[in-house]
C-alpha cells in the first residue's frame, strides 16, 4: 500500500501557557526561545499507523508537510521513525490559519506525487485545533473520507475496515481505496526512532515544491485566500482562587475537603 | 439573492430524536438573528418522522424548517448528508450555517466547507455581532485552549460548529408557529463509497459523561487501571460517573468514551473531581465549565491548582478512602 | 640409645603395584575435565567478540593481581563473613591436599624432602585444614537445610557436591588413620599426634591389630582413589557446579576493568543487530560469566527489586540465561553445539524476553549495581540487563508504555520529564550567572541536569548550590537552554541510539566552548559525563558537587556557620557510591558542618539500598510489591535521624515521595542544603 501522511510542525502543545506568546504578526502564537517545536501529536499517530500498515502489507510511506523551512524537522522525524520519502511544500506569504489553502496545496502535492492508496492525517493539528484540513483535502481530491479513526485494517479487495469513534463507542466501516482517513490518539502509541530508519533518513533528499511546482489553479487559489480573518488573538488571563485544604495528614485534608464541600452545599 | 440574513442551524438527530444541542443552536441563532435583524431556520435531514420532528423544531425556536426526508437518510452517513446540506445551502444562501461540534458535525462541516468554498470556524464558544460592520464574530479556543481567537468570515455562508454546552439552551415553546419547507434532494450515488457495517456501543452504566452532575476523573497520577476502582466507588456514592484524561485513555485504563478534554467530551457537572491530573490546558478545556472543580494531586506545583476551586495536596490513595468513608 | 627414626612415610606403603592405577585413573579424569571445559567453551565462543577499546588494552598484570586477590585471598567472598570464612577454609584445605599430593610425588620420584620436621608440620597443617574443612562442609549443609537461607535455591546436585567433598576428606583420614594404627601409633606415637586427623580416627582401631589395619588401609586407599577419580569424572561429565573452581577464576580474570558505571557502546555503523535478543547475542565473556555463577544468591539477597517483592531475581535471570545457553548441549553430542555458529533450528535461537526471561523482570531492574557488588565471581549482571533492554528497544520488540513515552519525550523534547513547567534556565533568573554563550571564559561548567532544572523541589537545590558557588567566588558558567539531557535515562532504558545522539551533541557543544571542568549535583550526569562520554570523544574533568564543596571548605573559600543541632543519616547514591567509589567526600563534608551528627544506616556505603529511582524507574510505575523508596525511608527512620541527606536529585524525589506516603517525620535534604 502506498501511503501519504501529512504532518505539521507546531509549537509544543505540552508547553505551559506561560511559555506562549502572540507573535509579531498577531496572527499566530509561538513558544518562547528554548521550547522546541514538535510534530503535531495526532500526526505522529498517523505516521505510526502508516508504518504499521507498511509492515504488515508492504508498500511505501511518504510524508508531506506545508510550511516554512523549519517544518522539514517534522519530515525528518517521520523519516527517522521509518517513513521512506518526504516532500516539503513551501509556505510563503500564506497567513494562518487558512485550512482551505492548506488543504488545496496538500491535495495538489498529493496529485503530483501520484499513485497512492491511502492518505493519513491527524484528526486535528495541535496548534489551531480546527480539524478541517483532512476532510477538506478528501473533498478536493474527490476520494472517500472517514474522520477520527481508531483502528485500520486492510482487507483483501483493496479496501479498508476502519473503526470510527462515536460518542458512545464506534462504527465499523468499509472504505475503498484510494481514500483519506484522519486518526485519533486511540489508534496507537507512536514508535521510537530506530537505527535502520536513521541510517536511511540521512540519505533522503527532501524536494521543496512551491505553488508553481504543483499546478495550482490561481483562480481557485485566489478564491480560497482570506476566507477567514482574525480580528483578535489573545491569551486570556485565567485566575481561579484555589482553596487548598489544610491538615497535618492527607486524611485530615480529606476530612476538611468533605466538610468544606458540605458547608457550601456542593455535596 | 435575498437581503434578510438567515441563520440556519443543522438539527442533528440522535437515535431518531433531536440532539440536545438543537436548543443551544436555536438560542444562539435567535440571539444573532435579533442583532442582525434576520431570521432563524433549521435544516432537518431525516429518514422518517419528518413532520413530527419539524414541528418540534419550530417549538424549539425555528421560524422555518427545511425538511429533507427520505428513507436513505436513516443512517447519518456523511456522504449522503453532505450532499443534502450542500444543496439546501446553495438554495437558501444562509448568512451563517451552524452545526453542533459533535463527532458528526465535525465530520460534515469541512466537507461542506470545501463544496461551498465557504469559511469554517470549528469549536466556537461564543458569538457576537460587530456593531459597526454587522459582521458575525466567532470566538474559538486555539493552541490547546491556551489562547482565544475572534474570527470573521469574508463571505457567506459562514459555517461554524458550536461547542457543546457553550450556550445556554433555548426554552421550548409549543405555541410557536413556523413553516415547514420540504426540499427535494438529488443524491449522486457515485459519491456514496463508504459502507457502514456495524455499530458498537461501550457498556455504559449510569448517566452519560456529558450529562453527569458529578464527574470523578483520573489521570497519569493514578498509575494503573486498578486504582480506578477507588474513583468508581466515589463516583457511585456521589451519584456521578468516572472520566479520565487522555493519558488514562492512552494507557487503556479507560475506554475512549470516558475521555474528558479538547478531543474528548466536554463536561459541565456541578462537581468535577480531578484525581492525579496535572491540569494540561487540553484537559482543562474539557472540564473548565464545571461549577466546582476539586483537584487532588501529590504535586503542589501542578498547574491544576491554578484552575481548581478546591485542592488537596496529597496522595489519592490516602485522600479518597477518607472521602469515601465520610460520604458513605 | 634407641634410634628414633626420622618422621616420614613411605609413599605407596602397603599398596601393591595396583597402586599405579592412580595414574591412568587420574589421567582419564584430567582428560575428561579438559574435554568438558573445551566442549563448554564452544558454548561461550558462540557469543560475540567483545571488541576492546584500543586504549584499554589487556592490562594482564592488573588482571592477575585482582584474580589472585579474589581467588587466593577470597576478598569478595569474605564480604559474607561466616559463609566466606567457611569457603576460605574449604578452598585452602583442598589447596593443601593438592600441595601434599604434589609433595608426595616429588618426594617419591625425585627428591625425598618430606621427612623430619618438614613432614610433621606439613602433615599437621594439612590435617588441621582437613578437620576444619569437614566442619565447614557441615556448616554449608546447615546453611542450606537447617537455616534454609532464602538466597540458596537447593538442588540435588548441591548436596551431592557437599557429600562428595565430605567423603573425599573423610576417606583420606580413614586411610591415614589405618596407616597410623598399623605403624606410627605403635612405633613412634609421638609422631602420630602430628597427623591429628588420622590419629583421632586411628585410635578406635588400635586394638584391631596391625594386620587388620593394613587390610583396612589398603581397602580405604583404593576406595579413596576411586572416590577422587570418580568425583573428577562425575564433575566433568555432569559439568557440576563444582566446575566453578575452574570457570570462576577464569571469569574473574576476564572481569571488566572499566569504571563500574560505564556501559559499552554499540557501534551502529558496523553492528548487524542491536542489543541482545537471543542468547548468542551476548559476548563470549558474558556467556562465560553465566557458567561462573554458583547460585550463591548474594545478588538476589541485595537486590532492592527482589527484596521489595518484585518478580526480578538477578540469580534467576543468570540461571535462566545459563539454561538457555546450554539447551541441547552435552559433552559428547554430535548434533547441537558441535559447531561454533548457531544453525537454523537450533534450540538457542529463540527470543529471550517473553520466553525464558519475563519482560516484567527485565524492567524491574533499577541498575543499582548491588548485585554486581555482591557477586563473588564477577558475573556483572547489570550490563546483561541493559543489553537485553537494548534488544527490546532498538529492535522494537516492545517495552512498558511509560518507558516508551519517556523515551519519546527524550527524542522530542530532549528531557524525560513530561509536562515540565519551566525552561532550563528559569532557575537561574534570580542570579546573574553567565551562560557559556555569553562568555566562555569560566573555570567550571555547572552541569545542572534535567531534574535540577525542571522539577520544582530539585530547582531549590540547584539554586542553593549556585548560590554557594557564587558566594565562594567560583568562576563558573552554565549552558542554560543549550543543555540537553546527558542521556543517562535513555541509555539505562536501552535506547542506545538516542543516548549516542545526545552525547555527541552535548560533547560537540561543550568542546565548542572549550569546556574543561564540570561540576554537577547529579550522580547520573556525573557518571555519564565522566565515564561514558570519553568513548565519544568527550574527555572532561568531572566533579560531583559534594566533592567540590569539600574542596572549597578545605581551601577555606567557604566558611561554615553553626547549624542547628540535628542527627542526620547519609544515603549513598548508587551512581556515586557503588558506581564511582565516592563514599568519603560527602561524609567528610557532613562531618565538617558543626552541629550535625552523622549516624549510619545498616545498609550504607557499598551496601547502600537503592532509592528505587535508577534504571529509568523515576518514570515508571511500581505496580507490584512494596515501594522501594519506602523501604529505604524506613531504614533511615530506624536510625533515629531527623534528616536523610541525599546527594542525587532522583534520591531526593524518591525520599520526599516516601516521606509523604509514610507520613514520616524524616526530612529529605540534599547535601548542599545542609550547609
Amino acid at each position: 500500500m502506498n501511503i501519504i501522511v501529512c504532518v505539521k510542525l507546531i509549537p509544543d502543545p505540552e508547553a505551559p501557557v506561560q511559555h506562549y506568546r502572540i507573535d509579531s504578526s498577531g496572527n499566530r502564537m509561538e513558544t518562547v526561545q528554548g521550547v522546541k517545536p514538535v510534530v503535531s501529536p495526532f500526526d505522529e499517530n498517523a505516521v505510526e499507523a502508516a508504518l504499521q500498515i507498511k509492515e504488515s502489507h508492504g508498500g511505501k510511506v511518504t510524508v508531506l508537510t506545508l510550511g516554512p523551512p523549519a517544518s522539514q524537522e517534522a519530515l525528518k522525524r517521520a523519516l527517522r521513525m521509518g517513513a521512506d520519502d518526504a516532500v516539503h511544500i513551501e509556505r510563503a506569504g500564506i497567513p494562518e490559519p487558512s485550512p482551505h489553502i492548506t488543504a488545496y496545496l496538500l491535495a495538489k502535492a498529493i496529485e503530483k506525487i501520484g499513485s497512492y492508496d491511502l492518505v493519513l492525517c491527524g484528526r486535528q493539528a495541535g496548534d489551531w485545533d480546527q480539524g478541517q484540513v483532512g476532510c477538506l483535502m478528501a473533498e478536493c481530491l474527490g476520494i472517500a473520507c472517514v474522520s477520527i479513526v481508531k483502528n485500520i485494517e486492510v482487507v483483501g479487495n483493496g479496501s479498508l475496515r476502519v473503526q470510527r469513534l462515536t460518542e458512545d463507542g464506534y462504527e465499523l466501516m468499509e472504505v475503498p481505496t484510494p481514500s483519506l482517513l484522519t486518526v485519533s490518539n486511540e489508534i496507537n502509541l507512536p514508535r521510537l526512532t530506530n537505527v535502520a530508519a536513521m541510517l536511511k533518513a540521512a540519505k533522503v533528499k527532501i524536494p521543496v515544491w512551491s505553488k508553481e511546482d504543483i499546478a495550482v489553479d490561481t483562480n481557485l487559489y485566489e478564491s480560497l485566500e482570506s476566507l477567514m480573518h482574525i480580528e483578535r488573538l489573545y491569551i486570556p488571563e485565567v485566575s481561579t482562587e484555589c482553596h487548598i485544604m489544610m491538615g497535618e495528614t492527607a486524611e485530615d485534608q480529606a476530612v476538611n475537603l468533605v466538610k468544606t464541600l458540605r458547608n457550601q452545599k456542593i455535596i | 439573492m435575498t437581503s434578510t440574513k438567515e441563520i440556519l442551524f443543522f438539527a442533528q438527530l440522535s437515535n431518531g430524536a433531536l440532539h440536545r444541542n438543537v436548543l443551544e443552536l436555536s438560542a444562539l441563532s435567535r440571539s444573532l438573528a435579533d442583532k442582525l435583524g434576520g431570521t432563524v431556520s433549521a435544516l432537518l435531514v431525516s429518514g422518517s418522522n419528518g413532520e413530527v420532528l419539524s414541528n418540534e423544531l419550530i417549538s424549539c425556536g425555528a421560524e422555518k424548517v427545511y425538511l429533507v426526508e427520505d428513507t436513505s437518510f436513516k443512517q447519518p452517513a456523511p456522504e449522503s448528508y453532505v450532499q443534502a446540506i450542500e444543496q439546501v445551502c446553495r438554495q437558501v444562501e444562509p448568512e451563517l450555517f451552524l452545526l453542533g461540534h459533535t463527532l458528526h458535525g465535525v465530520d460534515l462541516a469541512p466537507r461542506l466547507a470545501w463544496r461551498l468554498k465557504a469559511p469554517l470556524a470549528t469549536d466556537c464558544i461564543e458569538f457576537a455581532v460587530d456593531v459597526a460592520s454587522k459582521k458575525i464574530l466567532a470566538t474559538r479556543p486555539v493552541y490547546g485552549s491556551k489562547g482565544l481567537a475572534v474570527m470573521t468570515a469574508s463571505r457567506r455562508p459562514f459555517i461554524a460548529t458550536l461547542r457543546n454546552k457553550a450556550i445556554s439552551p433555548a426554552e421550548k415553546d409549543e405555541s410557536r408557529i413556523g413553516d415547514i419547507i420540504p426540499i427535494k434532494i438529488n443524491i449522486d450515488p457515485a459519491q456514496l463509497r463508504i459502507k457502514l457495517i456495524d455499530r458498537f456501543k461501550e457498556e455504559a452504566i449510569g448517566p452519560k459523561l456529558e450529562d453527569a452532575e458529578v464527574v470523578v476523573s483520573g489521570g497519569r497520577g493514578l498509575g494503573k487501571a486498578e486504582n480506578f476502582a477507588l474513583l468508581e466507588e466515589l463516583a457511585k456514592i456521589l451519584g456521578g460517573v468516572v472520566g479520565g484524561s487522555r493519558v488514562a485513555v492512552d494507557n487503556k485504563w479507560l475506554p475512549s468514551t470516558r475521555q474528558v478534554g479538547l478531543t474528548g467530551t466536554m463536561v459541565s457537572p456541578r462537581l468535577y473531581i480531578a484525581v492525579g491530573i496535572s491540569g494540561a490546558t487540553q484537559h482543562m478545556a474539557g472540564c473548565s465549565q464545571s461549577k466546582h472543580i476539586v483537584a487532588i494531586n501529590k504535586d503542589p506545583e501542578a498547574p491544576i491548582f491554578k484552575r481548581a476551586h478546591f485542592g488537596v495536596v496529597g496522595d489519592f490513595k490516602q485522600v479518597l478512602p477518607t472521602i469515601i468513608g465520610m460520604c458513605k | 640409645m634407641e634410634v628414633i627414626p626420622l618422621a616420614g612415610r613411605e609413599v605407596f606403603w602397603n599398596i601393591s603395584a595396583w597402586g599405579n592405577l592412580v595414574y591412568p585413573l587420574m589421567a582419564i579424569a584430567l582428560l575428561l575435565f579438559v574435554w568438558a571445559i573445551y566442549r563448554r567453551s564452544l558454548l561461550w565462543r558462540r557469543g560475540k567478540a567483545v571488541g576492546r577499546n584500543k586504549d584499554d588494552g589487556w592490562q594482564v598484570s592488573i588482571r592477575i593481581r585482582k584474580m589472585l586477590a579474589d581467588v587466593l585471598a577470597h576478598r569478595r567472598i569474605l564480604r559474607e563473613p561466616i559463609a566466606g570464612t567457611l569457603h576460605l577454609i574449604l578452598f585452602w584445605a583442598f589447596l593443601s591436599f593438592f600441595a601434599l599430593t604434589s609433595a608426595d610425588f616429588i618426594h617419591h620420584y625425585f627428591f625425598p624432602f618430606l621427612k623430619g620436621r618438614i613432614y610433621l608440620w606439613f602433615s599437621l597443617i594439612v590435617d588441621l585444614f582437613g578437620i576444619l574443612a569437614l566442619f565447614a562442609i557441615v556448616g554449608f549443609a546447615f546453611q542450606r537445610h537447617v537455616l534454609k537461607l532464602s538466597r540458596l535455591d537447593n538442588r540435588p546436585g548441591d548436596m551431592v557436591a557437599l557429600l562428595i567433598l565430605f567423603f573425599l576428606i573423610l576417606s583420606g583420614f580413614f586411610v591415614e588413620g589405618h596407616r597410623l594404627a598399623a605403624t606410627e601409633m605403635r612405633e613412634t606415637p609421638a609422631y602420630a599426634l602430628w597427623s591429628v586427623g588420622g590419629w583421632i580416627y586411628g585410635r578406635f582401631f588400635l586394638n584391631w591389630g596391625a594386620e587388620a589395619n593394613k587390610t583396612l588401609h589398603r581397602l580405604w586407599w583404593f576406595l579413596h582413589l576411586f572416590l577422587v577419580a570418580g568425583a573428577g569424572i562425575y564433575v566433568a561429565l555432569s559439568f557440576s557446579k563444582l566446575m566453578h573452581a575452574i570457570v570462576a577464576p577464569i571469569n574473574i580474570f576476564f572481569r571488566s576493568l572499566r569504571p563500574r558505571g560505564e556501559l559499552l557502546p554499540i557501534d551502529f555503523e558496523t553492528a548487524g543487530d542491536y542489543g541482545v535478543s537471543r542468547i548468542n547475542d551476548f559476548t563470549w565473556k558474558q556467556l562465560l560469566a553465566l557458567d561462573a555463577c554458583t547460585r550463591c544468591g548474594r545478588c538476589q539477597e541485595n537486590c532492592p527489586a527482589h527484596l521489595s517483592g518484585k518478580l526480578l531475581s538477578p540469580q534467576k535471570i543468570i540461571q535462566d540465561l545459563k539454561g538457555e545457553m546450554e539447551k541441547g548441549w552435552s559433552l559428547f553430542s554430535n548434533t547441537n553445539h558441535n559447531h561454533l555458529k548457531p544453525e537454523e533450528g537450533d534450540a538457542t535461537e529463540s527470543l529471550l524476553i517473553g520466553e525464558s526471561i519475563q519482560s516484567e523482570s527485565l524492567w524491574d531492574c533499577t541498575s543499582c549495581g548491588a548485585c554486581v557488588e555482591a557477586c563473588p565471581v564477577c558475573v556483572e549482571h547489570v550490563d546483561k540487563m541493559i543489553d537485553m533492554r537494548r534488544g527490546q528497544v532498538l529492535n522494537e520488540r516492545g517495552m512498558p508504555q511509560t518507558v516508551q513515552e519517556t523515551l519519546r519525550s527524550m527524542e522530542i523534547r530532549g528531557y524525560p520529564w513530561r509536562g515540565a513547567e519551566y525552561l532550563r534556565d528559569d532557575w537561574a533568573k534570580e542570579f546573574a550567572i553567565k551562560t557559556l554563550a555569553m562568555d566562555s571564559q569560566g573555570d567550571w561548567l555547572l552541569w545542572v541536569g534535567c531534574t535540577g532544572a525542571l522539577v520544582d523541589r530539585n530547582m531549590e537545590v540547584t539554586k542553593k548550590f549556585a548560590g554557594i558557588l557564587i558566594k565562594a567566588g567560583v568562576n563558573f558558567r552554565i549552558l542554560g537552554n543549550e543543555e540537553t539531557c546527558c542521556g543517562d535515562p535513555a541509555r539505562r532504558m536501552g535506547h542506545e541510539l538516542q543516548f549516542q545522539m545526545m552525547a555527541q551533541q552535548n560533547i560537540e557543544i561543550m568542546k565548542g566552548y572549550g569546556v574543561k571542568r564540570i561540576v554537577t549535583p547529579c550522580p547520573h550526569c556525573y557518571n555519564t559525563l565522566k565515564n561514558e562520554y570519553p568513548k565519544f570523544g568527550g574527555k572532561f574533568e568531572v566533579w560531583h558537587h559534594s566533592e567540590l564543596l569539600k574542596h572549597l571548605i578545605n581551601e577555606k573559600q567557604l566558611s561554615m556557620n553553626m547549624a542547628e543541632k540535628k542527627q542526620i543519616t547519609y544515603h549513598d547514591p548508587c551512581y556515586l557510591g557503588r558506581y564511582n567509589n565516592i563514599f568519603d567526600a560527602p561524609r567528610e563534608l557532613l562531618q565538617s558542618i558543626p552541629g550535625l551528627e552523622l549516624v549510619e544506616m545498616k545498609h550504607c556505603r557499598e551496601k547502600s539500598f537503592c532509592c528505587g529511582g535508577g534504571g529509568g524507574h523515576a518514570w515508571m510505575e511500581e505496580p507490584v510489591g512494596r515501594r522501594i523508596n519506602q523501604m529505604r525511608m524506613e531504614q533511615a527512620a530506624q536510625t533515629g535521624a531527623a534528616v536523610i541527606c541525599v546527594a542525587c536529585p532522583f534520591c531526593l524525589q524518591m525520599m520526599e515521595d516516601a516521606a509523604k506516603n509514610l507520613e514520616s517525620s524524616v526530612k529529605a535534604m540534599d547535601i548542599c542544603e545542609l550547609l
